[in-house]
C-alpha cells in the first residue's frame, strides 16, 4: 500500500442541514498533468516557476470557432491578436491555423513579418502608428484600419508624397447597448464620424476602402452587443455600396470574446455564463446575412478573437514557498508565482489546483505572490486545500496576456514551455538570466 | 442575287450531292458532281432537279440552314439522276427533271413534317416515291427514250480522264475478275446512277478522304451482305446491277457512323442489322415484282426507320447511342461524343447542392452500413466533426453537445415545399423512435420527379410550410434527433415522389469541395469524407461570363510584328454561347457554369488566336484552391492532324490512342480582398500511345481590369484584349 500523504489538520465549519445557496461546498480537484504530461516532471525539468502551453488546446479553439462561424457564413477569416500572445511559437501554431495577423504596433507589425506573416495578411490597429510604420504597411499591402482623422491625414500625405496606394479600414465605434461604451478608438458611428471619415477615403484615389472594423470592447459576456455592432457595420457597408458602388471586401468585428475565466468579483462562475462561440457567432452572422447586403456582396468577416483562443491553453505551474497565518486568522500560502508574471490576477480569479491527491479538505486561504510589494496577491481569498512548502500547484487560464504584459520586476522571467500533440515539451522561450536583463545598459564613463 | 447569297446557295447545291452519303463537307461534292457526269444524261438532269429544288427553297423561304445543309435537295438530286439515266436527255426529260425536282422537294418537306413529328429523317423515301411516280409517268412523254449511255462507257470515261482513264479502265476490266470487289464499286456508283467501277473507285477515294468510319463501315456493310448473299447461294450480280447493293453500304454507315456515335457497338449492329436489310429487300423484290418498278433504296429507309423509332424504346441506354448533335461526320460525332461525354456526363441535369453551409463529414454514403441500404440505399448521413473526428464536445450524452445540432439546414436547390411534417420530439442519445421513422422532415419538389428529402429535424424548428416557394440557401429548418436517429444528424436524400418514406434516387450532387482540396461536379459525397459547398470567385465568374453581343478586340505580338483579331460573342436559337472570330471563320462554343468555365467545342482555323484560347482555357477553374492542377482532356481531332489523325481515325470507334491532356493551375495576383486577377498556367500535351507528340503551354491572364492577355510561351505570342 501506498503511504498516505500528510497533511495539516483544517478547521471546517460543520454545515448541517440543507446546502445553503452556495452549494455543497467547494471542491478542488488535483490536476497532475497537461495534455497528458505530468506537472511535477516538467518543473523538475525546466524549473519553478514555468509557463505551460497547451498546442492542442490552440488548435482544439481555433477548430470551435472556425467551425461556429463556418458553419453559418461562407466567408470568415481569423487573424491572430497578437497583443493576447505573441510569442513566436504561439503565432506560428495560429498562422499554420489559416490566422492573419491583427498587430497594433511597429513591434508587434514587425513579429509578424518575422513570422512570415505575409504582409497582405496583417491588420494593423491601434491609435498610435507612426509615419514610418504607415508608409512600411502601405508598401507591404497591409490592412490599415485608421483611428482617427490625424492618422487618416497622414496617412494621405505619404501616400500622395510617395506616390502610393494604402489599403485602408476604418475602426467605427457606436453604442451596442453596454457599459462601458468604447468610444476612445475609431470614429463614431452615431454622430457621422464615421461616414465622414468614409467619405474622405473614398475621395482620396490613393486610398482604398477595403473593410470595416469595430471592437465594442473586451471580455464582453452578452452575444447581443454583437449583434448590434454588426447590423451597423452591415448598414454601414450597404451604404457606402450604395452611395459609392464600392463593395467592401470585410467587415472585422474585432475580439472582445470573453473566455471562461471567471472576473474578479463575478457572482457566478464563467463557466455558467460566458457565451459560447456559436451564440457569438449566431449573431453576428445572423446580422449580416439579415442585412440588406445583397448575398453575392456578403464580405468576409474577420474575427480578432484573442482571449478566448488562448486563455484556457496556457498555464502556469508553480512552488508553494511558505504558509503562513494572518492576523484575523485566515490562512495565507506565498508561491513563487507573482503578479509580475500572472498580471490577470488582477482581473480574474484564476482557477488553481494542486498537483497531487489531497483529502478533500479545504479551507479558506488567500495566495500571495513572492513580491515584496502588497499589491502582489494572486487569490484573495478562496477555498484551497492545505498546502505545504514544497507542493506545486498548477493557475489555470493563463494563456493571454500575460507573456505580453508581464512584468520583469525584481526577478528574470521563468522559461515557456510548449506541449505538441505528441507530449513533447518544447521551450518556445528561455528563462531569462541576469545579462538578458542588464546588457542594454549603459554606464556612463563617470560611475564606471 | 449579289455574291454572300450565291456562295451560301452554292453550298446548298454543292451539298445535296454530300448528302446522299449524310455528309455536309462540300469539298466531298466536288468528285460525286464530277462521277455523276461520267453519264452526262443523269449528271445533268441530276443537276437540273437539284437547282429547281434549292431555287424553290431559296425563293419561297423556307428554312436557310436546312436549304443550305443540302438536306432540301439531295432527293432531289438523285430523282433526276434517277431520270437522266432511265430516259435519254432530252428537251421534255429536262423540263420533267425540273418538275419532279419541285415535286420531289414539296415531297420532302411533307416528309419532313410527318416523320419529323417523331424526331425521324426522311432520309431518301421523297427519292423512291417520287422516281416510281415519274417512272411510271414516263412512258406518257411522246420523246422519252431510254438511255443507252449503259453501252458507250467507254466514251463517258475517255470524256472525263482521256486516254489514260480510258486505258487504266480497260487493264482493270481484263485483271480485275475478282467480282467481289467490282461489284463493291458498281454498288457505289450506282448510289449516282453510275453503273461502272470508276465511277464506283472515285466515289470510294472521295468517301475514304471524307471520312474513315463511313469508308470503313461501307467496306463492313457491303462484304457482310455479300457474303450471306453467297452463302446462301443467291445471285451475287443481284447485289451491284439492280441497284440494291448500296443498300447495304448506306445501312451500315447511317447505322454504325452517321445516326449512331461510331463504336464498338455500333459496328456489331451495322453487321447485324444487314442480313434484315437483305430481308427486307428479297421481301420488297417480291412484293414489286409485277409492277416493274425498282425497290431502289427502299429497303434500308424502312429498316433505318424502324431501327432509329424502336430503339428509342429501350428502357436502358447501352452503349449504342444516338447522335443528339449532328456534326457531319461520323469522326466529329464521335470525337466530340466522346468528348462531351467524358466531361460533361450530368449535362442539363438539375444542379443539386449541399443542404448546409460549411464543411460536414459524411457518416452515412449510399449502400451505408446502418440505414441506406435496399431501396433507401441513396442517401446521405451528415454530421459535423472537429479535427479529432468527434461529433459531440463532452461526453455527447446530450443533443446539444453535438456539433451539428440546431445547425441551419438549406434549401439544396430552388423549388417548391411539397411535404412538412413537424411535432417529433428529439430522442434521448442512443434511442431510436421506429413509430416516426423520418422525424421532422421537409420535402422540396425541384422538377417533375425531383425531390429532395431531408430528415430529423429539430422539432418545431422548421420555418417553411407546405406550397413555400424556397431558392437555394433559404434556412428551412434546423438539425436535430427525431425519428430514426440514435444521435443528431441530418438525413438527406433524393426521391422521385413527394411522400415520406419513399424510396430513394441515385442522383449526383451538383458541386462541392471534398476534405478541402478537390473540386467535384456532378459526384456523390462519400462515407467518411468531409464536404463543403464552394462559391465562385466573383471576379472570374463576372469576367468569364461573356454576353452576347460584346466584342473582344485583341491585338497580337508574335516576332516583333503586330496583328488584330475582332472577336463577337453570339448565341445559337438553343442558347449556346459561342466566341466567332470573323476572319478567320472560327467558332468556339463554351459554357460557364459557375463552377468552371468550359470550351466544348472548336471549329475553324487552328492558326487563329480563338484555336489558342480555346485551348489555353479549355477547362479554367473558377473556384480557386492554390496548389491545384485542374486536368481535363482535348478531343484528338481538334488537337491531332494530318496522317495521324487519319490513321487515328480508322481505330478511334474501337480504342483511342492519341490523347490530349490539359493541366492548368491557377494562381491569384494579388491578395484575396484585393485581388488583380488570376493567371491560369495551362500545359497541353498530346501522346500517341505513351510517345509525346507536342507540347503546349500558354499563360492566360484575366484581370481586374478586364483585359485578358493570353501568352504562347513557347512560340512566343502575346495577346492582349482590350477591356471588354
Amino acid at each position: 500500500m501506498e503511504k498516505q500523504i500528510f497533511e495539516r489538520p483544517t478547521i471546517t465549519k460543520l454545515n448541517p442541514g440543507v446546502p445553503s445557496k452556495h452549494g455543497v461546498g467547494t471542491v478542488i480537484a488535483p490536476m497532475p498533468m497537461v495534455d497528458g504530461v505530468k506537472v511535477d516532471e516538467l518543473l523538475d525539468k525546466f524549473g519553478s516557476p514555468l509557463y505551460i502551453i497547451s498546442e492542442s488546446t490552440i488548435r482544439r479553439n481555433m477548430d470551435e470557432i472556425k467551425r461556429a462561424f463556418t458553419v453559418r457564413y461562407p466567408k470568415v477569416q481569423m487573424a491572430w491578436s497578437y497583443k493576447t500572445n505573441y510569442l513566436d511559437a504561439v503565432c506560428r501554431i495560429f498562422l499554420q491555423e489559416g490566422s492573419w495577423a491583427e498587430v497594433v504596433s511597429g513591434f508587434e507589425y514587425d513579429k509578424a513579418i518575422r513570422n512570415n506573416v505575409k504582409g497582405e495578411h496583417i491588420l494593423f490597429n491601434g491609435p498610435g502608428k507612426s509615419a514610418a510604420e504607415l508608409e512600411k504597411a502601405a508598401r507591404d499591402g497591409a490592412y490599415i484600419h485608421i483611428d482617427h482623422f490625424d492618422e487618416l491625414f497622414l496617412l494621405a500625405g505619404i501616400c500622395q508624397n510617395k506616390n502610393i496606394e494604402a489599403r485602408v479600414a476604418i475602426r467605427v465605434n457606436m453604442d451596442v447597448g453596454i457599459y462601458p461604451k468604447w468610444d476612445r478608438f475609431g470614429f463614431n458611428y452615431e454622430n457621422g464620424e464615421a461616414w465622414d471619415a468614409i467619405n474622405r477615403i473614398m475621395a482620396n484615389p490613393k486610398l482604398k476602402l477595403m473593410g470595416l472594423h469595430t471592437h465594442i470592447g473586451t471580455y464582453i459576456m452578452t452575444a447581443e452587443a454583437y449583434r448590434i455592432a454588426a447590423t451597423k457595420l452591415a448598414e454601414l457597408a450597404y451604404n457606402i455600396g450604395n452611395k459609392f458602388n464600392h463593395h467592401i471586401s470585410y467587415i472585422d468585428m474585432g475580439g472582445g470574446f470573453a473566455s471562461r475565466n471567471t472576473l474578479r468579483g463575478a457572482y457566478l462562475s464563467a463557466d455558467d455564463t460566458t457565451p459560447s462561440f456559436e451564440e457569438y457567432a449566431e449573431v453576428i452572422t445572423s446580422a449580416i446575412i439579415n442585412s440588406q447586403i445583397k448575398p453575392d456582396k456578403l464580405p468576409t468577416i474577420i474575427l480578432e478573437t484573442g482571449r478566448a483562443l488562448i486563455d484556457d491553453a496556457g498555464y502556469i505551474a508553480g512552488t508553494v514557498i511558505a504558509n503562513k497565518r494572518l492576523s484575523d486568522g485566515r490562512r495565507a500560502t506565498i508561491i513563487d508565482v507573482g503578479v509580475n508574471f500572472l498580471f490577470t490576477a488582477f482581473w480574474y480569479d484564476h482557477k488553481i489546483h494542486p498537483t497531487i491527491q489531497h483529502s478533500g479538505a479545504v479551507e479558506e486561504t488567500t495566495i500571495y505572490g513572492p513580491l515584496c510589494m502588497n499589491i502582489d496577491v494572486i487569490r484573495p481569498s478562496l477555498m484551497f486545500p492545505p498546502m505545504k512548502q514544497g507542493d506545486r500547484l498548477l493557475i489555470t487560464r493563463t494563456g493571454a496576456y500575460n507573456n505580453t504584459q508581464w512584468m520583469q520586476f525584481i526577478a528574470t522571467r521563468p522559461n515557456i514551455v510548449l506541449i505538441d500533440k505528441d507530449r513533447n515539451a518544447h521551450i518556445i522561450r528561455k528563462a531569462e538570466s541576469v545579462e538578458d536583463v542588464a546588457n542594454n545598459e549603459v554606464i556612463p564613463k563617470h560611475l564606471e | 442575287m449579289n455574291k454572300n447569297a450565291l456562295s451560301e446557295f452554292s453550298k446548298g447545291l454543292a451539298r445535296s450531292y454530300s448528302q446522299v452519303f449524310f455528309s455536309e463537307n462540300y469539298w466531298f461534292a466536288i468528285p460525286l458532281i464530277v462521277v455523276s457526269f461520267i453519264d452526262f444524261s443523269a449528271g445533268f438532269s441530276g443537276l437540273l432537279a437539284a437547282l429547281s429544288a434549292n431555287i424553290a427553297a431559296k425563293l419561297l423561304h423556307f428554312d436557310e440552314s436546312t436549304t443550305q445543309r443540302g438536306l432540301y435537295g439531295f432527293n432531289a438530286l438523285l430523282v433526276g439522276l434517277g431520270l437522266g439515266y432511265f430516259y435519254q436527255l432530252t428537251l421534255a426529260i429536262m423540263l420533267i427533271s425540273i418538275f419532279a425536282g419541285f415535286f420531289t422537294f414539296l415531297l420532302t418537306i411533307v416528309f419532313q413534317g410527318v416523320l419529323g413529328k417523331y424526331y425521324l429523317p426522311y432520309l431518301s423515301i421523297p427519292f423512291v416515291l417520287s422516281v416510281w411516280l415519274v417512272l411510271s409517268a414516263g412512258w406518257q412523254v411522246s420523246d422519252a427514250e431510254s438511255n443507252p449511255a449503259g453501252l458507250y462507257i467507254i466514251n463517258k470515261i475517255f470524256g472525263i480522264g482521256g486516254l489514260k482513264l480510258v486505258s487504266i479502265h480497260e487493264w482493270w476490266i481484263n485483271n480485275v475478275k475478282w467480282n467481289y470487289l467490282n461489284s463493291y464499286f458498281t454498288s457505289l456508283g450506282a448510289l449516282f446512277f453510275q453503273l461502272n467501277i470508276v465511277s464506283g473507285v472515285l466515289v470510294a477515294v472521295a468517301l475514304l478522304f471524307y471520312s474513315r468510319i463511313a469508308f470503313m463501315l461501307s467496306i463492313v456493310g457491303y462484304s457482310v451482305a455479300y457474303f450471306a448473299y453467297g452463302a446462301i447461294g443467291m445471285d451475287l450480280n443481284l447485289l451491284g446491277y439492280s441497284y440494291i447493293g448500296f443498300n447495304f453500304i448506306l445501312g451500315a454507315i447511317a447505322i454504325g457512323g452517321y445516326y449512331y456515335i461510331p463504336s464498338k457497338q455500333s459496328f456489331f449492329w451495322a453487321v447485324a442489322f444487314t442480313p434484315v436489310i437483305a430481308l427486307v429487300t428479297a421481301g420488297l423484290f417480291g412484293i414489286f415484282k409485277q409492277s416493274g418498278l425498282p425497290i431502289l433504296s427502299l429497303p434500308f429507309n424502312i429498316v433505318l426507320l424502324m431501327l432509329i423509332y424502336s430503339f428509342r424504346f429501350r428502357v436502358k441506354q447501352s452503349d449504342f447511342k444516338e447522335v443528339l448533335v449532328q456534326e457531319g461526320t461520323p469522326e466529329k460525332n464521335l470525337y466530340s461524343f466522346q468528348s462531351f461525354t467524358n466531361r460533361f456526363p450530368n449535362y442539363g441535369w438539375t444542379e443539386i447542392k449541399l443542404p448546409f453551409f460549411g464543411e460536414w463529414f459524411v457518416s452515412q454514403g449510399h449502400n451505408g452500413d446502418y440505414t441506406h441500404q435496399g431501396e433507401w440505399s441513396a442517401a446521405w448521413d451528415f454530421i459535423i466533426t472537429d479535427k479529432n473526428q468527434n461529433q459531440h464536445k463532452n461526453n455527447g450524452d446530450i443533443v446539444t453537445d453535438y456539433y451539428c445540432y440546431g445547425q441551419n439546414v438549406i434549401a439544396p436547390a430552388d423549388g417548391v415545399v411539397t411535404t412538412v411534417e413537424d411535432g417529433v420530439d428529439d430522442n434521448i442519445i442512443g434511442e431510436v423512435n421506429t413509430a416516426k421513422n423520418w422525424g421532422n422532415t421537409v420535402i422540396i419538389k425541384h422538377t417533375e420527379g425531383l425531390y429532395t428529402k431531408l430528415s430529423h429535424l429539430k422539432s418545431g424548428s422548421i420555418t417553411v410550410k407546405e406550397g413555400d416557394n424556397v431558392r437555394y440557401g433559404n434556412v428551412i429548418g434546423k438539425v436535430g434527433n427525431s425519428g430514426r436517429s440514435p444521435y443528431p444528424h441530418l438525413h438527406f436524400q433524393i426521391q422521385t415522389t413527394p411522400y415520406i418514406g419513399s424510396k430513394t434516387l441515385k442522383y449526383p450532387l451538383f458541386a462541392y469541395i471534398e476534405n478541402g482540396k478537390h473540386i467535384k461536379t456532378f459526384d456523390y459525397p462519400e462515407k467518411d469524407s468531409v464536404v463543403g459547398s464552394i462559391s465562385a470567385e466573383p471576379l472570374l465568374k463576372s469576367k468569364l461570363n461573356f454576353k452576347p453581343g460584346t466584342k473582344l478586340k485583341w491585338s497580337i505580338t508574335q516576332n516583333k510584328t503586330k496583328r488584330t483579331e475582332e472577336w463577337e460573342i453570339h448565341n445559337t436559337p438553343y442558347n449556346k454561347l459561342y466566341i466567332h472570330c470573323k476572319a478567320t471563320k472560327s467558332t468556339a462554343y463554351f459554357i460557364n457554369d459557375g463552377v468552371n468555365f468550359y470550351f466544348t467545342h472548336f471549329e475553324g482555323d487552328k492558326n487563329s488566336l480563338l484555336y489558342n484560347f480555346y485551348l489555353a482555357a479549355f477547362r479554367l477553374p473558377l473556384v480557386i484552391i492554390e496548389g491545384n492542377t485542374t486536368t481535363d482532356y482535348l478531343p484528338a481531332n481538334k488537337t491531332f492532324n494530318g496522317w495521324r489523325l487519319f490513321l487515328h481515325d480508322f481505330v478511334a470507334p474501337f480504342y483511342i490512342y492519341l490523347k490530349t491532356k490539359i493541366e492548368v493551375k491557377a494562381t491569384r495576383i494579388g491578395s484575396e480582398f484585393d485581388t488583380k486577377g488570376f493567371e491560369y498556367n495551362s500545359i497541353i500535351t498530346g501522346y500517341s500511345f505513351q510517345n509525346l507528340v507536342f507540347i503546349k503551354n500558354f499563360k492566360l491572364t484575366i484581370n481586374a481590369n478586364s483585359t485578358i492577355s493570353l501568352v504562347d510561351t513557347i512560340s512566343e505570342t502575346e495577346a492582349i484584349c482590350e477591356p471588354y
